[in-house]
């Protein structure tokens, strides 16, 4: 006998058949068909479990008070996570240069800051004399799909300037064009709350 | 057959895995934190009740592990599963109060005998054993993929697991508005589905 199809297991093991139907399908499993045994396994325990599932339901009070806990944490939760300051971990600058290296790198500075587990990698490429570009990409540790720094909303501000504002890409990148140089402050508005990096240098030469 | 009123009708975050409900919490999305907790209260109320606690201790204790989770939410984004967290904290809340319900009364010399004889049935002794964990995992799992199914497949499959009275196909039939003769190879399906849905999480 070939394997019976799924509702015919069904009702063998819910004891649907006939006593000639339900014979034939015992001799088909006692041959050892993995396949149906499988099948006959993964029915029984999913079945045992549900029987002996005894979870109730609370009242709905209850449960409508911690859905409220969303909208009164949140705030909390926003300022608790609140502005984290990006450490700068990197600025090619500052490194020193092999001895005996030509000069041939490219001319953009590049600066790496560190929040928890986000990084905010930046290039700064001059655009004209007095301005330059600022080419960033943020990124979360351990995470592939871009999901968190994609379409991040971000502020480049200085004291007496007109800020930019930029939104992330679906990757996390941005750019800011025809940035007058000077000292800024870039502050990136992630879903656990503000990163700021401070001080970022957007010149070529300090 | 009529749906619950507070079920989540038109909701995008029904069928999210745990992570990507999390995340969308984080980005401040009501809905998704809703999802959650509906996914999760008859797990995390229930909980309480096998440690013999009261209803009310069970709604504060509901509370309570709630807040945690909201709390927790950033370091649980890709925690694997869920629900092993929340038997975890849930317990360990439970298994808190229960004992320091049986501290208080052994403490009050004038309780009497009724009181005492109720706190020392609570099951303080021992948290739930492994197999109890384990099950109250396995069962949260079922009803998870339960909810994942079509709302025909999950009314039918319902009916046919959860009814504590043995339903005849000719009621099942009845109550869902279907030939008698639907019923097998429908219920076929919807289980495949549900098979499928629980690969790898039994």
């Amino acid at each position: 006998m070939k394997c019976p199809n799924f509702e015919r297991l069904l009702d063998y093991l819910d004891g649907n058949l006939t006593a000639d139907e339900a014979a034939r399908l015992a001799w088909h499993l006692n041959t050892g068909c993995a396949k149906c045994a499988a099948n006959q396994n993964w029915y029984q325990q999913t079945r045992a479990l549900a029987a002996s599932d005894d979870m109730v339901e609370p009242p709905a009070w209850v449960t409508k008070r911690a859905l409220r806990i969303f909208e009164t944490q949140r705030p909390r939760l926003v300022e608790r996570l609140g502005q984290a300051l990006a450490a700068l971990v990197f600025d090619s600058l500052s490194r020193p240069a092999l001895a005996g290296a030509r000069s041939t790198e490219t001319s953009n500075r590049q600066l790496l800051y560190n929040a928890g587990d986000y990084s905010i990698d930046l290039q700064i490429a001059p655009s004209s004399k007095a301005s330059a570009d600022l080419v960033g990409q943020i990124l979360r540790e351990g995470e592939t799909s871009f999901e968190s720094v994609a379409n991040l909303p971000l502020v480049l501000s200085s004291a007496d300037k007109e800020p930019f504002l930029a939104t992330t890409n679906r990757m996390g990148e941005f750019t800011i064009s025809g940035i007058e140089q000077g000292i800024y402050d870039l502050q990136i508005e992630t879903p656990v709350g503000f990163v700021l990096a401070a001080g970022v240098p957007v010149i070529q030469e300090q | 057959m009529k749906r619950k009123p507070n079920a989540e009708a038109a909701n995008q975050f029904l069928e999210s895995e745990d992570s990507a409900l999390i995340a969308a919490c984080l980005k401040g999305q009501a809905r998704a934190w809703e999802t959650l907790i509906y996914r999760y209260q008859r797990l995390i109320y229930s909980i309480p009740l096998k440690f013999r606690l009261s209803q009310d201790d069970a709604a504060d204790i509901f509370q309570s592990v709630c807040l945690k989770l909201y709390e927790k939410l950033e370091s649980l984004r890709d925690h694997e599963r869920l629900s092993s967290w929340i038997i975890t904290t849930t317990m360990r809340e439970s298994w808190r109060l229960a004992n320091r319900k049986k501290r208080e009364v052994s403490a009050d010399e004038d309780s009497d005998d009724e009181t005492q004889s109720k706190i020392n049935h609570l099951v303080a002794e021992a948290p739930l054993a492994d197999e109890q964990r384990l099950a109250l995992e396995q069962q949260q799992a079922v009803r998870q993929a339960i909810a994942a199914l079509s709302e025909r497949c999950q009314d039918l499959v319902t009916m046919l697991f959860y009814k504590k009275d043995d339903l005849s196909y000719a009621e099942i039939a009845r109550q869902m508005d279907m030939p008698v003769a639907s019923i097998g190879p429908t219920r076929a399906r919807c289980l495949e589905k549900l098979k499928k849905l629980l690969e790898g999480k039994l």
